[in-house]
């Protein structure tokens, strides 16, 4: 009997499924790289372009374009798995209205705020966004100029442009998106140990006892490290997983210790774990003595509002909202002692005996356990406190920093902390955890960058969640908006986001690969490359940093946010841009290039064309005559080597899957802050906190405070706003792939069936979703995958047709700056 | 135009108990058949005539009771005439 290419397709593909998931492959079906013939097609290696994750895909390139992605069997993170997303990753480079050339607006030939969009050169872009630039420049200086970036931007891009804004225009008003997704986490990791990221890595997934969920459904923002999770507890008995939420998800189908709680009350489910291992003699004193200090953090901090609003004029603490006095133990024990399991119950509404259980998780010193959050504790006006709490019940047990014991903090995006966070991109910061704020700091970079001592700012920029107040009130002018969509993402949208971009004082460029919701609100759009694309680089939420070459050429005019950026500065000179009298000290660097002074520094331009490995195309390094990726990323390097952040050289990541930072000896470090995993920990230490100066992490004494905004008569219900598994954040890539835009075309109000009901709805109903802020029309959603509480609605904010967040509220952690989405108060009315 | 055959498989993690329920999906989805299975996982083969069926059959799996997990590892797509084109046989 004759085999047909059916049968041999069929064959391929249980082969493969096999071969990953390590099962027994049939009689007669082949491992599926011996079926399945390469033909032309070439496979290389990158990490995924969408969440923190950081998966490894295998990307097929067939005369010119990208025909498949699949899961990368040698990465370690994902294992040859992809999610949906990430199996259809190829077709997002291919929608169709990708941009192709620069769009400006104009009338009678001239650009015009109120013109229509019209296609232009580069040449003519560059020409009025430089001449509006200058505009902005002389008038104000580099105070005028803002930039909004992206943990989507690559390393090097990040990196580039934090050096255009902070070194070039003098301007630290540059803030990533992530400040939507994980300030709150860099901010509680800052204030305990000193030192931003996560202790452990993914290997604790197969090393934990218990797995503990804070607000957080893996099952579908990290569907592959849910595969991991999930794998340990269907193979291991004993394993336990407690899944915690304001409302129920595909993640409860896991759930040994199911958890609904009523919206903040988190705050005080952690403080009576911490009460309970106190209470129940549970502490590591050993761990405890020599490990950690204690502090009580200012209360009554405020929301993070304009300083004008009433919430902000009556905080005790809105200026000081960052401040603490240090305490003992015992004083830390009196804090938490009336966080009783009956207090707990009732201010949460969870049953007893499900806080008894997760508290013991946390208790039992013979139990593993993996704590994983990402935006319910970090999209929360006490975000920064939420993510201290849970380190208070880690520390505390001395659960930590082991194989298993393993506070995690997931990240959204490829690069929140390969590029936003290490490179040093947010209004605060410069590379490697340095601060703006710092003179040390500012000179240390000034030095690395070989630039005079005294062009940095000193004083922290506008955050994002600002810099859209300062585009309404006037005093942000000129704004560059580069791999994201903030129109669609911030809070607020009607009332602080919109009318900055409309202003007609304001210039306005979106760079990006599509028509998004932002880019129409601009002036001037900028056609963008896109991942492989382009030579790039991003850092994974375990400390892995990955590479990827170009693979493929971007379609029409459209160049790399890299290429943008350093074109862009040759456009300007330090007289333009630096103060007359730091010139005078300094005239070597006078009337030379922001390109000159930044990027063929001895430095960027140090390594050759030639370094670029044979058979790759590098478009920007076509363009410049030098590799500026390894330039800038070994520029950076600088920065971390010797100091708890060690990267490896530059060609090492173009052979790996990827290395998780410090790299020391050629050697990854997987679990930091224990003597013999991580190789800054003195010997003798045991545990050593390096990021703090005494060598240890700091248990905070901080109390439930109640949210910005709560539901009551008028606007009876909690909105909280999120993802789906099929949609990546605002969905401008994957609501352009056919498949997953046909499996959840549109947004969708997921609503108690009793809810619907009292308002005399039923599934399917137009409704409007209304706040004090706006309203938006959608549709009910009483089934699915989502089951809501009585009195909660959830609503994702992929849609572009439906955008949410006209309704949401701007209030934000006062100490992280990030936008709490999870809770405002709305109604909800038939349309 | 000759109409295309998509041709997927699926890992499926679940519990133990929920095999039957996959044998019932199986059973009631055209197309859609265990490949090999073990207590608490599965692989599945699809055969369907559009993204969009696979789409469905992917949410269908992950409803199933005790279904925790599901990812699309293997999918292709061709013209359904080229799909009953004998192969020549090895050398």
């Amino acid at each position: 009997m004759s085999t047909t290419r059916r049968d041999f397709i069929r064959a391929s593909a249980v082969g493969a499924a096999a071969s990953v998931a390590g099962m027994p492959v049939r009689q007669g079906i082949a491992a599926p790289a011996a079926i399945a013939p390469p033909g032309d097609v070439k496979w290389s290696k990158a990490p995924c372009r969408f969440c923190g994750t950081g998966c490894g895909v295998s990307v097929g390139v067939q005369d010119g374009r990208v025909v498949a992605t699949l899961g990368d069997p040698e990465a370690e993170v994902n294992r040859g798995l992809n999610c949906v997303k990430g199996y259809f990753l190829s077709k997002i480079l291919y929608g169709g209205d990708r941009l192709t050339t620069p769009l400006l607006r104009k009338k009678d030939g001239q650009y015009s705020k109120d013109g229509d969009f019209e296609p232009v050169s580069w040449d003519e872009a560059f020409d009025v966004m430089t001449a509006q630039f200058k505009r902005v420049l002389k008038d104000k200086g580099g105070t005028g100029i803002g930039m909004a970036g992206s943990g989507q931007w690559t390393v090097w891009e990040g990196y580039a442009a934090s050096k255009l804004m902070k070194a070039g225009f003098r301007s630290n008003h540059i803030d990533p998106n992530a400040r939507h997704c994980m300030a709150s986490a860099v901010t509680g990791f800052m204030r305990t140990f000193g030192m931003d990221e996560p202790m452990g890595c993914y290997d604790d997934f197969e090393a934990a006892d218990a797995f503990v969920l804070w607000g957080s459904n893996m099952a579908e923002m990290h569907p592959i490290l849910w595969t991991r999770l999930t794998d340990r507890r269907l193979s291991n008995p004993h394993v336990r997983v407690a899944v915690l939420s304001t409302f129920e998800h595909r993640s409860f189908d896991l759930a040994d210790i199911p958890i609904i709680f009523k919206p903040q009350t988190d705050l005080v489910i952690l403080n009576y774990i911490a009460n309970h291992i106190i209470q129940e003699g549970k502490v590591n004193t050993d761990f405890v003595g020599k490990h950690v200090n204690f502090k009580q953090g200012n209360d009554d901090i405020g929301y993070g509002l304009r300083p004008d609003h009433p919430l902000e004029v009556k905080a005790k603490n809105a200026r000081d909202p960052s401040g603490g006095r240090p305490i003992s133990f015992e004083e830390f024990a009196a804090f938490v002692e009336p966080y009783t399991l009956d207090h707990a119950a009732e201010m949460s509404g969870v049953e007893r005996g499900f806080l008894r259980r997760l508290a013991d998780l946390y208790a039992d010193p013979k139990t593993k356990v993996m704590s994983l959050w990402t935006m319910g504790f970090n999209q929360h006006t006490r975000g920064t406190w939420a993510n201290n709490m849970v380190y208070n019940i880690h520390l505390l047990t001395g659960k930590i920093a082991t194989p298993g014991n393993s506070p995690f903090s997931l990240t959204g995006q490829p690069s929140a902390c390969g590029t936003a966070r290490e490179v040093g991109t947010f209004s605060h910061r410069l590379p490697a955890d340095l601060l703006v704020e710092n003179p040390e700091h500012r000179k240390h970079a000034e030095e690395i960058w070989k630039i005079p001592n005294g062009v940095i700012v000193g004083k922290p920029g506008y955050h994002i969640v600002e810099q859209n107040r300062m585009l309404k009130d006037g005093k942000l002018n000129a704004y560059w908006v580069m791999a994201n969509n903030n129109m669609q993402a911030a809070a607020n949208l009607y009332g602080e986001g919109y009318p900055g971009y409309r202003n007609p004082d304001n210039f306005i460029v979106v760079s990006d690969p599509y028509p998004t919701v932002t880019a129409q609100a601009a002036d001037l759009i900028l056609p963008t490359a896109m991942w492989v694309e382009k030579e790039g680089a991003y850092g994974n939420a375990e400390r892995r940093t990955q590479f990827w070459h170009q693979l493929v050429s971007a379609p029409g005019e459209a160049r790399s946010d890299l290429w943008q950026l350093m074109e862009f500065s040759k456009r300007f000179t330090t007289d333009e841009c630096w103060p007359a009298a730091l010139l005078e000290a300094n005239p070597a660097f006078k009337g030379k290039t922001l390109f000159q002074v930044l990027f063929a520094n001895g430095n960027v331009d140090r390594f050759p064309p030639s370094d670029i490995e044979p058979g790759f195309a590098n478009d920007e390094a076509q363009a410049f005559g030098f590799y500026p990726q390894k330039g800038l990323f070994e520029e950076y390097a600088v920065f971390g080597r010797g100091h708890g952040h060690d990267l490896a050289p530059f060609d090492d990541y173009h052979r790996a899957r990827g290395l998780r930072w410090p790299v020391v000896n050629g050697q990854e470090t997987r679990w930091r802050y224990r003597e013999g995993t991580d190789p800054y920990v003195a010997p003798g230490a045991d545990f050593q906190f390096y990021g703090n100066k005494d060598g240890r992490a700091v248990i905070w004494a901080l109390p439930y405070e109640p949210p910005a905004e709560s539901p009551d008569e008028d606007f009876d219900m909690w909105l909280v706003t999120g993802r789906v598994l099929e949609h990546w954040h605002s969905g401008s890539m994957t609501m352009r792939v056919p498949e997953l835009y046909k499996a959840f075309p549109a947004a969708v109000v997921f609503m108690h069936p009793d809810d619907a009901r009292a308002r005399g709805l039923k599934r399917g109903d137009e409704v409007k979703v209304i706040s004090r802020r706006g309203e938006m029309r959608s549709r009910v959603e009483t089934r699915g995958r989502n089951r809501m509480p009585v009195g909660l609605v959830f609503v994702p904010w992929f849609d572009a047709g439906q955008l949410i967040n006209k309704t949401t509220l701007d209030a934000t952690c006062p100490i992280s700056k990030q936008t709490d989405f999870k809770k405002c108060a709305v109604k909800v009315v038939m349309a | 135009m000759d109409d295309e055959v998509h041709i997927a498989s699926f890992i499926v993690r679940h519990r133990e108990e929920s095999i039957a329920a996959l044998d019932r999906l199986t059973a009631d989805w055209p197309g859609l058949e265990v490949a090999a299975q073990e207590p608490t996982q599965t692989i599945l083969l699809y055969e369907c005539g559009g993204s969009r069926e696979l789409m469905a059959c992917i949410d269908a799996a992950q409803t199933a009771a005790g279904v925790i997990s599901i990812n699309l590892v293997y999918h292709h797509a061709e013209p359904r005439g080229a799909l009953e084109e004998a192969l020549a046989p090895p050398d």
